[in-house]
């Protein structure tokens, strides 16, 4: 009785991990409730942008050929060399059907010293960003 | 007995399953926290708030009364859709949020409607202002 009993307790664990992992991956490649908060792809991909981790971009991003991605990991490089990230700040998206568009502004202090503020918006489609701008 | 057990067996079951999706939810790593400091949320400027409703009306002599000639431009290029055409038919812009530093300004936008093929499109436009003057657009 106690072995019947801990295996469905164990079956029934198994059973809503799995849905639930299931569900969150649907709903965040599909762009479901998007435009409630901040997808988690987007500011990985952010994250990611600004600490320079080109295969964490690429991961992020469609696949794309050796060229583009060898270019991606030399434009990381450069700015490696010329910013320091100071803050991220998710200002907000929406999305419609698929797509989704999700904007942010970045503080960065060049190498100078001076400080600049801009903002990028990041266009997303099945959980893989299309778009930056 | 045989109902009080398969009663029994059924709530074991549900508890496990309410465990497991409650497990899954609090080690879900797929998002990463952001490591960086945000900066301050402020209220919509009403220059962008101005451009915003301008846009969303179809009202090109106030837009050209608001923006630059340079800024037009730009806020042209912003408004193609993810395809590259432009979006003819607006249905919506809406404030996303806007933050500042230093005295300038980024208010964000989500504009939405349907590019000259007819398509459903969304885009997202920001406004630089400076003394709340528009002085960029990404």
């Amino acid at each position: 009785m106690i072995r019947m009993a801990f295996g469905m307790v164990l079956v029934g664990i198994v059973v809503g991990y799995t849905l639930s992992a299931f569900a969150t991956t649907i709903i965040s490649d599909q762009g479901w409730f998007a435009a409630s908060g901040e997808p988690a792809q987007a500011r990985n991909y952010m994250v990611a942008l600004l600490q320079r981790e080109a295969e964490n971009v690429n991961a992020l991003r469609p696949q794309q050929d050796i060229v583009s991605q060898a270019l991606a990991a030399q434009a990381a490089q450069q700015s490696q060399q010329q910013a320091k990230p100071l803050s991220l700040t998710y200002l907000g998206g929406g999305s419609s059907g698929r797509l989704s568009v999700q904007i942010y502004a970045v503080e960065v202090r060049a190498n100078d010293g001076t400080q600049q503020l801009f903002s990028l918006a990041l266009t997303l489609l099945g959980g893989k960003v299309v778009g930056t701008r | 007995m045989n109902e009080a057990r398969a009663a029994f067996v059924l709530a074991l079951f549900v508890g496990g399953l309410v465990s497991g999706v409650v497990v899954q939810r609090l080690t879900d790593s797929s998002g990463r926290s952001n490591p960086y400091p945000s900066l301050d949320r402020v209220d919509e400027p009403a220059t962008s708030a101005q451009v915003a409703t301008a846009i969303l009306n179809g009202d090109a002599k106030t837009l050209a009364q608001l923006v630059d000639n340079e800024t037009l431009t730009n806020l042209r290029d912003a408004l193609m859709s993810p395809m590259g055409t432009p979006i003819a038919d607006i249905r919506s812009v809406k404030f996303v949020g806007a933050t500042s530093k230093a005295g300038r300004v980024l208010a964000g936008y989500i504009l939405s409607g349907k590019d000259t093929q007819g398509t459903d499109a969304i885009v997202g436009f920001v406004l630089d202002l400076e003394n709340g003057q528009i002085v960029g657009v990404n």
